[in-house]
């Protein structure tokens, strides 16, 4: 059996930490500690959005270079964490470095029970429609409404459909949602319906991270971020446009 | 407000659950989350909603960091759900809801949504600069 090298480690630590949707920054510094522990000679390591790279020299033996292609990007914070807690242990010897590419296999997709996370969905929406100054009426509004999305993502998720459809038809619905709800039940304000309820949408994350990507110096990986956020949140806006238009033509 | 300040704490609870944060951040998120939006009503209170998240990112960056450090964590698991609050939501919708009337306005509404999320990610990065300042500072002044 092949021995697994602080290579393989630290090209799993970076593949998932990029998955995760970590900051570029954290991903190098990452895959760069776990390499230097190897005690070699030299080690380089390079992550973009959309692909990592490392080098190792070993003392007395020739350079070896992985790359890895990253189609998918999610958020997940959990991953991060444990990808954080497992080079902490390889840098400190708590764990060798087979032991910590079993550690790495093992961290789990879904932190969360599938329900859970409808209802945080819920619990996500509600909560933005109370923080900007929504009253009684929105907040049963909205959370109709954050049920629509809920069907809408299982759906979705089902027939794997493309992220920019995805994003701009599922702010279309809310739109449409938003106010179809209203009309039959309680005066709302739709404003602050749509926006609360196009919160799981919206890229903030993928925005600031950018920044952030941007302003350490990571320009390739800041950019190409930058380009992923505009994107979605045309689709976004593309989608609740629609939703407006149509509105305007049916009412 | 008082309510406001509430709802701030179940929208992030209920988006770190969403972003599968590690379920012992839980009761954190909804601290920083009130904290956080707290700090934004009261900046609001004097100041426009650009230098509002300015400030509130500040104190939301510095919690996060604190916590971190205390809970051995990376800052990122605290700091992504803490800042959810300050996403310039609102903005975008202006800037759309503006557009499709075809009026001018929104263009600055535009310009608000890149403002904002570029104060979001400046605010984070003056802290981490400080606390990067202030670790070799004091590895220095051990050695």
């Amino acid at each position: 059996m092949k021995k697994v090298t602080h290579l393989d480690v630290a090209m799993l630590a970076g593949e998932i930490l990029v998955q995760s949707g970590s900051e570029t920054h954290r991903v190098e510094d990452t895959m760069t500690r776990i390499l230097t522990h190897a005690h070699s000679e030299s080690t380089n390591a390079f992550a973009f959005t959309t692909g990592i790279f490392a080098t190792q020299t070993e003392v007395g033996k020739e350079a070896q270079t992985l790359i890895r292609r990253i189609h998918t990007r999610t958020l997940n914070l959990n991953a991060i964490a444990q990808v954080n807690d497992i080079s902490r242990k390889l840098c400190t010897d708590v764990l060798d470095s087979s032991q910590a590419l079993e550690a790495l296999k093992a961290i789990p997709n879904q932190t969360y029970p599938r329900w859970l996370h409808d209802v945080s969905l819920i619990l996500l929406i509600s909560g933005f429609s109370i923080l900007l100054g929504g009253k009684f009426p929105e907040l049963i509004v909205t959370s109709l409404n954050a049920g629509l999305l809920v069907l809408f993502f299982k759906v979705t998720d089902k027939i794997d459909a493309n992220p920019f459809i995805r994003s701009a038809l599922g702010a279309t619905l809310i739109t449409l949602g938003a106010s179809l709800i209203q009309l039959i039940t309680l005066k709302a304000q739709t404003d602050i319906v749509i926006i609360s309820s196009m919160m799981p949408l919206v890229p903030g994350v993928i925005i600031t991270t950018a920044i952030r990507d941007t302003l350490y110096g990571d320009y390739m990986a800041g950019t190409s971020r930058a380009v992923e956020a505009l994107v979605i949140a045309a689709s976004v806006a593309i989608g609740v446009g629609m939703g407006l238009r149509l509105l305007g033509g049916l009412l | 407000m008082i309510l406001q300040i509430l709802g701030a704490a179940l929208g992030v609870v209920g988006g770190s659950i969403f972003l599968q944060a590690p379920k012992r951040i839980l009761p954190a998120a909804a601290f920083l989350g009130s904290t956080g939006w707290a700090a934004y009503l009261l900046a609001h209170q004097s100041f426009d909603a650009i230098t509002s998240t300015f400030i509130s990112g500040l104190v939301i960056t510095t919690l996060s960091h604190l916590l971190a450090r205390f809970s051995k964590m990376p800052v990122t698991v605290y700091l992504i759900p803490g800042v959810l609050p300050l996403v310039p939501g609102v903005a975008l919708y202006q800037t759309v809801a503006e557009f499709i009337k075809g009026s001018y306005k929104a263009d600055a509404y535009l310009r608000e949504t890149f403002l904002i999320a570029g104060m979001i990610a400046l605010s984070i990065f003056v802290v981490d600069s400080l606390v990067k300042a202030l670790e070799r500072y004091t590895k220095n002044a051990s050695i």
